[in-house]
């Protein structure tokens, strides 16, 4: 009997070890860029460079020949991204600094092209536990594409959750391809920026905090306000609102007052509040688009 | 030894022994793959480990157990208690009484003990110890005994749990049992298998001209292989069996020196030990100190230890009920009472069918007390108990192993003494004297039968011959000695309670009033007219048997000589009250 005891409590004794070990951050406050770049090194054989800003870490990859001629990725560049994405999860998740957005950007040094993918953290988080679904996930993060001074130094942006927010909502109006194939054709969209104003930032806003979406059209398109009928253009906003419930609910995101659609000038094409962004049925968007479609041929 | 029993030990442990290694390596390879993850990663593992330990767990337990009961041996898996030496701890000094028998053991033990030396002279120690004798009277309690104070292992089984539906399951389990103590013996030196109830598998063989037999023949046959067959190994296993039945139940084969070479009798305690044993049974419950024991053993002739112990207990319980501190002669007089008549439940019987059973069993009382050599009669009672309207208690007054005829006679007539009462004083009888007539029937008729006590000088058993070869003219001068046995005994029943019609009528007025007598209250009733106790065989070193004969038998019966014969017990039953009138 006694033999048996001292073997269930040194069983026990066993178990609790890693619960106590468990408790601690894997990486200390301050470490977590140093962390990155050497489980890149060492794991991956990658060298690349990481900042901190805020509550934003940055990963900066340099490579050659990032875009294919038909500006897909190439398949050594995404592996990197991979690598490196990878590595950075593990460290802010383990890390004892509470991150909250990595960003990894990598720069073609020939050409200048830079594409920066901005994650939420608590994103992944929810993914790992199985709190969101992969589509959802998948949605949840910012490409940002542009092109810069090869030579130029890696600037880390800092990303709060409005910023983020915004800057996904113009993603998914972006990827929309049903949205887009509308837009392209009826109202000769080429791009939408997000960006969260608030009355500190815009002096020419109203006393609100808004989300901006900035539609950029193409060169000699008609004026918004001439394109189709009425009910074609509110159908065409209330797309953006719609995308708009979906990630505010998402994220239970409350502290904002509308949202706004302008054109590059800062005319007001759109105004939707608050009030607005109450819950629609599920078919809203199909029947948006079919609506969209119907008046289109028309 | 040392060597030995760790190898047995690990023969008999190892799966166990692999699983605790195993499941030990895995917590230990667990704790190392933990201890290299990242704290998200470890804490998001911790996390769900109860819930995965839990299904692990669930899916061993149900694995396990399906496991076990097909795989470790499904239907002649069995129970058998097995018992280090220092567990069992009964020695020969807590075995009271049974001087003869463990005047016996003490030799076995002392064989088992000094084995080196038996063999050395070129002896062998003996294989198997058999004991007879009736229910509770200790035989378990000695094989504890002797394992103990030869400090080896003791495995206990009973015979029925040899016995299952399916053919072959039995031999399986004899095999089973006969490794395991082989292990034991190789380990300890030695051990000792104790086999309860042995004649449900040891009873004598049947063999069909067919080829079949019985399934037990199959587990008997395993037995006998494993005691000393062909490949019997050098282990010290010694098996001992004990029984009930009579020894010619078993078979000759597990008889054979060799098999049970040795048989030790337990009978019932005689006096002496009668007495040792209440003393023993008494010192576990509070009594008081002036309690006469030898009476309490006089009044339990033929009472086994079980039963005396049972009479202890429910003596105290009796106490127990009326609140009392301690535990009296009352409470200990009732107890028997209790245990051999049954539980009084009185029934409403109009006042004819009362009278009735009085004379009834005063009929049986009278007779008892004037012509019964050997029996005192304890109690007369006209309380329903069972199925009998009333009862009269009577037991021998000190061991007796044979009944003489002059007793058998005495007990046929005690028997139909209640019929004869009821018919003199109603002119009728009842349904009540059918198993009076059945055990007085029984007892003429195998007088004459079967002991050659019949007047007509045949001699012989007649039962066991077939009954085709017995003439028609044998069975009918037999038969008609039975009847004039019965005949006989009715005219001296029914003198005698002529004779004594006073003291019926005295009886029946003191049952009808007070409803139960007993022994003190019966003797003082029959001093009254000056009866004491007329016939007492008592058998001075002096005297021949003719005379011994003559002075112990009344009038009416003359027989040459005293025939003393031995008498089995399945054919004269020594029934405890035999005078029950039965309700219809």
């Amino acid at each position: 009997m006694n033999l048996k005891r001292n073997f269930t409590w040194l069983a026990m004794m066993l178990l609790v070890w890693p619960l106590a070990a468990g408790c601690k951050p894997t990486y200390k406050a301050g470490t977590a860029n140093q962390a990155v770049m050497d489980i890149c090194n060492k794991e991956y054989g990658e060298r690349v460079t990481v900042q901190t800003n805020g509550k934003t870490i940055g990963a900066f990859i340099p490579s050659i020949n990032v875009l294919k001629s038909d500006l897909t990725f190439s398949d050594h560049v995404l592996e990197k991204i991979e690598h490196v994405m990878l590595t950075v999860t593990r460290v802010t998740l383990s890390s004892e600094m509470k991150y909250d957005f990595f960003v990894i950007t990598t720069r073609d040094v020939r050409t200048g092209a830079e594409i920066s993918f901005v994650r939420y953290i608590k994103d992944i988080r929810r993914l790992i536990t199985d709190d969101i679904s992969r589509t959802d996930f998948f949605q949840r993060m910012i490409i940002d594409v542009r092109v810069v001074d090869p030579a130029a130094p890696f600037v880390l942006k800092t990303y709060s959750l409005p910023d983020f927010l915004a800057g996904q909502l113009a993603e998914r109006l972006r990827q929309d391809l049903e949205l887009n194939l509308v837009a392209s054709r009826l109202f000769r969209l080429e791009n939408i920026e997000g960006a969260y104003v608030t009355p500190g930032r815009d002096q020419h806003t109203l006393p609100a905090n808004l989300f901006r979406m900035t539609l950029q059209f193409q060169p000699g398109a008609p004026a918004f306000e001439t394109v189709g009928s009425p009910v074609l253009r509110e159908d065409f906003t209330r797309l953006f609102l719609h995308t708009a419930q979906i990630v505010t609910r998402r994220y239970e995101f409350q502290e904002f007052d509308g949202m706004e659609l302008v054109d590059p000038s800062g005319r007001r094409l759109a105004y939707f509040d608050r009030k607005e962004f109450t819950r629609d049925s599920v078919n809203t968007l199909m029947e948006l688009i079919r609506s969209l479609k119907d008046n289109t041929k028309k | 030894m040392m060597y030995r029993r760790i190898k047995v030990w690990l023969m008999n442990n190892w799966v166990k022994l692999l699983v605790i290694t195993a499941v030990v390596l895995l917590i230990f390879f667990t704790i190392v793959g933990l201890a290299s993850l990242e704290s998200f990663y470890l804490n998001l593992t911790l996390a769900t480990l109860p819930l995965q330990l839990l299904m692990t767990a669930l899916n061993a337990v149900i694995f396990v157990y399906l496991y076990m009961s097909v795989f470790q041996g499904g239907f002649s898996k069995m129970k058998k208690s097995k018992t280090k030496p220092g567990t069992v701890n009964v020695k020969f000094s807590d075995v009271v009484g049974l001087e003869q028998a463990k005047k016996e053991a003490w030799e076995v033990v002392q064989l088992i003990k000094d084995r080196s030396k038996l063999k050395a002279i070129g002896g062998r120690i003996l294989r198997g110890m058999l004991m007879v004798g009736p229910p509770g009277c200790g035989k378990t309690l000695l094989a504890k005994a002797i394992a103990t104070e030869a400090g080896i292992p003791f495995i206990s089984i009973a015979g029925s749990e040899f016995v299952e539906v399916f053919v072959g399951v039995g031999a399986s389990r004899v095999r089973k049992l006969f490794k395991q103590a082989r292990q034991l013996a190789y380990a300890e030196g030695s051990c000792i298998v104790f086999i309860d109830e042995i004649e449900v598998i040891g009873r004598g063989r049947t063999f069909s001209y067919m080829g079949g037999g019985e399934e037990t023949n199959s587990t008997q046959n395993q037995l006998l292989v494993e005691m000393d067959g062909l490949g019997s190994k050098a282990e010290n296993v010694i098996v001992i069996g004990a029984t009930n039945a009579n020894e010619a139940v078993l078979d000759a084969a597990l008889l054979r020196p060799g098999r049970f070479d040795r048989k030790i009798y337990i009978d019932k305690p005689n006096l002496q030990e009668r007495e040792q044993l209440f003393r023993y049974y008494l010192s576990k419950v509070r009594h008081n100190p002036d309690l006469d024991i030898g009476h309490l053993a006089r009044k339990s002739v033929q009472k086994s230890p079980a039963d005396i112990e049972n009479v202890v207990k429910e003596g105290a319980l009796i106490a127990t009920r009326f609140g009392k501190e301690q535990v009296e002669y009352t409470d200990l007089s009732k107890a028997i009472e209790r245990i051999e008549l049954g539980v009084e439940h009185r029934k409403m019987m109009n006042p004819h069918e009362r009278e009735m059973v009085a004379f009834h069993e005063t009929g049986h009382l009278v007779i008892l007390y004037l012509l019964h050599p050997t029996d005192d009669v304890f109690k007369a009672s006209i309380i329903s108990r069972g199925p009998a309207l009333g009862v009269v208690h009577h037991s021998p007054r000190e061991e007796m192993y044979t009944m003489d005829k002059q007793t058998i006679l005495a007990n046929v007539k005690v028997s139909i003494a209640g019929y004869v009462a009821e018919k003199l004083r109603f002119g009728t009888t009842s349904t009540g004297v059918a198993s009076d007539f059945q055990s007085a029937m029984l007892l003429a008729h195998n007088m004459v039968w079967s002991m050659g006590m019949g007047g007509n000088g045949y001699l012989g058993d007649f039962a066991q011959v077939p009954e085709a070869q017995l003439s028609e003219s044998l069975k009918e001068r037999l038969n008609a000695e039975t009847e004039k046995i019965l005949k006989t005994c009715y005219e001296d029943t029914e003198r005698t309670l002529r004779k004594n019609w006073k003291i019926v009528e005295r009886f029946v007025k003191e049952l009808l009033e007070k409803e139960e007598l007993d022994y003190d209250q019966i003797d003082v009733i029959f001093g009254e007219f000056g009866k004491a106790h007329p016939v007492v065989l008592s058998i001075p070193a002096t005297l021949s048997v003719p005379a011994i004969a003559q002075a112990a038998t009344p009038a009416s019966e003359t027989p040459a000589a005293a025939e003393v014969t031995k008498v089995a017990e399945t054919k004269s039953p020594r029934s405890k009250s035999n005078s029950k009138k039965a309700s219809a």
